[in-house]
């Protein structure tokens, strides 16, 4: 199919197109600078409004065991309902949406990739199951390693090429993409009423400390190279006062590591009265420290529902809340717990949470290593980044907000910061830091690129007003993914399936295999046969 | 003003989702584009004008909603939703209902000349709904999902009915007429209930406030009450114990 776009305005950080009035001509799923004929041509006349790639999205948990327990447990969420209308299926909900409606939303936002951050092993097959029903995107899926008892052993005999070779037979088995972490050592931990751990304390039974881990794991991912650094969700996560731990986690690597939504890892104060921001020391340690990226996490104040591998962390607001509950434990490898939360514009501990998101972001300095998320749904479902980027374009609108909100004035900076993002900055927050730390060598809008682009319905001139930003970002008026329209006019047209990607790697020790069996009809509840993911339209990664 | 007819030629095969048919969505227009207007019927996209015969007269401002009525006549067993979020007016079905009526409503009067199904009133918060016949289960009481159940209002049903009448009832009243089954006013913080008949001893569940009055003097109260006092020939039970709750239940002396 040819595609010509006129007049655009282009924003592109990563070809440092920065409001460029341009033509876009798109042929057989790239970008060209002539058409081989000038046969069937579908023509777009932007008049000056705001064309873009197409956005990715680094921490979103769309797929798999503990968002499918999640659309079973909250019935009320499904405020939001599609009907089904031609090739465009059915779907319902809010913060759980379900498979479908998950690719639409994503397309209708202008996104073309999303990296799923939680994938226990033993339900790989699940999320793999469910990634392959969401239309459009395309997806990567993490594998979790922070608790596993193998990992773990590994670790503490100090056996480091067994573990390499471990991690690479899991990455091929479970066909992921990276590593990832969830409260490392926490959930071991709480297996034996250790409520919750620091990042130097002992781990009950294994003679390792989560800090070990965290090294580990990182050297394991640096060696074998992977395309995404090494993804941690910090230890004591969601506690008041946790900045100090924080702090201590982020001198740990030795190369790169992404921490997963910063915002519940810079609280400040005794317990939740005392509850006040630490953004700008947490900020201060991350804009020297180069080794670190970040995602934010932001507080959307919506009804959602919490889901992570954090089992302590999730029966601790189940005490806190008294709402319903849900925990998993999945032999020998990690937990996983679901509660519903409401962040409340009355009360003053999410008003707060919500002012230290905004300040994380508007105290970066490198934004190539910030990516824009809500930690999906845990700090508030996708479709609100459209307002998020309106806060953060607009001081008027984030004042209006803390206004209506009960945000005490001495606990956050937020009111003292007159920073506002560019739409190029946006841009670059979006896309352009999202595909670097994933990976994923995108070249942007440049001749033979893959053609993914969105167009929003705003002009340069309308972007001072917050309102019309929100309405903008949240629809898409075209959305090209591989050169096809699948957003035309404001409405989905399309259902066309997406691809996953994983990293495989190849095992030195081949031992490793026999041990793995052996490990398996000991310990397993399933069968090595049925752990092993084998399913059309997983793609390696080059 | 003549009343707004909807008269049912056919019968739905499958439950029709009706959320549209309340007074306020009808303003200003004509009863013929009422019956162009769509309706979900199971997966299927269908138009009003394929199930109902529409006719009457049809306010055209929102300050004349009170005085509009809307008669549903025929079998309407396969129907749901009527009344949802209803903010005003009146609506007479004439027939037997199928599930969930005047959910969240907050204003106005649905009755039901015929028997109904389950899910009235759930979550409501003000208005009346009246059931002549017999009714379901979960009358009055929190949306699926949800903890707190009707707010205000009232519902008066004068058949029996199913069980979990007025689960996490967080106000109004309800009057049933006929028999209850098992569990009525579980979690229930605040509200009255009263009944008739009960044919299961099990209620008040988890009860922190509220009223129960049981004009019935064959019925024992469960154990986790405590008897209290004798008061205007009714006998005063205290509960849940369990729970350390202040509910309270009015059995008539015998």
């Amino acid at each position: 199919m040819k595609i010509l776009i006129k007049n655009a305005r282009v924003y592109d950080p990563i070809n440092k197109i920065n409001g460029d009035e341009m033509d876009i001509l798109i042929e057989d799923g790239v970008f060209v600078d002539k058409f081989t004929n000038s046969n069937g041509i579908y023509e777009i006349d932007c008049k000056g409004r705001i064309l873009m790639q197409t956005g990715i999205d680094i921490h979103s948990h769309i797929a798999g065991g503990t968002v499918n327990v999640g659309r079973l447990m909250r019935p009320e969420d499904k405020t939001i309902v599609w009907n089904r209308n031609g090739d465009i299926r059915s779907g319902s909900g809010f913060s759980v949406p379900s498979t479908f409606l998950t690719g639409y939303e994503y397309a209708l936002l202008g996104y073309s990739f999303v990296n799923q951050p939680i994938t226990p092993p033993l339900t790989a097959k699940h999320t793999h199951e469910e990634l392959q029903d969401i239309p459009l995107i395309d997806k990567t899926a993490l594998l979790l390693l922070g608790n596993n008892f193998n990992v773990a052993s590994f670790i503490s005999n100090g056996e480091r090429e067994k573990l390499m070779d471990y991690v690479s037979w899991m990455l091929n088995a479970t066909k992921t993409y990276g590593i990832k972490a969830v409260n490392p050592g926490g959930f071991l931990s709480w297996l034996w009423k250790m409520e919750r751990i620091s990042v130097h304390e002992r781990i009950p039974k294994f003679d390792i400390k989560p800090s070990d881990i965290i090294k580990a794991l990182e050297e394991v991912s640096n060696n074998l190279s992977l395309p995404h650094p090494f993804h941690v969700h910090l230890n004591y996560l969601g506690y008041p006062g946790n900045y100090e731990v924080t702090l201590e986690s982020l001198k740990i690597p030795k190369k790169r590591m992404h921490v997963a939504h910063i915002q519940f890892n810079s609280y400040d104060g005794n317990d939740w009265n005392s509850f006040s921001s630490s953004a700008d020391k947490v900020m201060k340690e991350i804009n020297k420290n180069k080794k670190i990226s970040i995602d934010i996490g932001q507080v959307t104040l919506d009804n959602t529902t919490t889901m992570t591998a954090d089992s302590p962390f999730e029966q601790y607001l189940y005490k806190l809340t008294g709402m319903k509950w849900s925990s998993r434990d999945i032999e020998l490898e990690c937990g996983a717990g679901i509660v519903p939360y409401i962040y409340s514009k009355s009360r003053s501990v999410n008003s707060i949470q919500w002012a230290i998101g905004l300040e994380i972001a508007l105290l970066s300095k490198d934004l190539d290593r910030l990516c824009l998320t809500t930690d999906h749904p845990n700090a508030g479902p996708f479709i609100r980044y459209p307002r998020i980027i309106a806060w953060l374009m607009s001081k008027k609108f984030r004042d209006e907000t803390a206004r209506n909100i009960k945000l005490p004035e001495k606990k956050t900076i937020l009111f003292s910061i007159d920073r506002e993002f560019s739409i190029y900055e946006i841009s670059q927050i979006t896309r352009k830091s999202s595909a670097d730390i994933l990976g994923l060598k995108s070249t942007g809008i440049r001749s033979a690129g893959r053609a993914d682009i969105a167009k929003y319905d705003i002009r340069e001139e309308e972007l001072k007003n917050p309102e019309r930003i929100e309405r903008a970002f949240s629809n898409a008026e075209y959305t090209i993914i591989r050169g096809e329209i699948v957003v035309k006019e404001k409405k989905v047209v399309s259902s066309k399936k997406g691809v996953t990607f994983y990293s495989k790697r190849e095992i030195i020790d081949e031992s490793i295999e026999k041990e793995i069996e052996t490990f398996f009809r000991k310990r397993y509840s399933v069968g090595i046969s049925n752990y092993i993911v084998e399913y059309p339209n997983i793609m390696e990664v080059k | 003003m003549k009343d707004l007819t909807f008269k049912l030629r056919n019968k739905p095969r499958f439950p029709l989702d009706c959320h549209m048919i309340k007074p306020e969505s009808f303003i200003g227009r004509s009863a013929e584009e009422i019956m162009d207007s769509s309706v979900m019927d199971g997966r299927n996209k269908w138009k009003i004008g394929d199930y109902f015969d529409v006719y009457g007269d049809i306010s055209d401002s929102i300050e004349k909603i009170k005085n509009q009525r809307i008669v549903l006549e025929g079998d309407l067993s396969m129907m749901n939703r009527v009344g949802e979020r209803m903010s005003g007016g009146e609506i007479i079905i004439k027939g037997n209902y199928g599930s969930r009526l005047g959910e969240f409503m907050h204003h106005g009067r649905i009755e039901v000349i015929g028997d109904a199904g389950s899910y009235i009133g759930t979550s409501m918060s003000g208005g009346e709904i009246i059931i002549k016949g017999r009714a379901g289960d979960y009358i009055g009481c929190a949306r699926i999902g949800e903890r707190k159940g009707m707010d205000k209002g009232k519902i008066i049903i004068e058949g029996d009915v199913g069980t979990e009448v007025g689960y996490g009832l967080t106000g109004g009243e309800i009057f049933i007429k006929g028999n209850v089954h098992s569990f009525v006013g579980c979690y229930m913080g605040c509200g009255k209930i009263t009944l008739n008949g009960i044919k299961y001893p099990r209620i008040g569940n988890g009860m922190k406030g509220g009223k129960i009055y049981v004009e019935n003097s064959n019925f024992r109260a469960p154990f986790n009450f405590k008897r209290v006092e004798i008061k205007d020939d009714f006998t005063i039970y205290v509960g849940d114990y369990s729970v350390n709750g202040k509910g309270r239940i009015f059995i008539m002396e015998g």
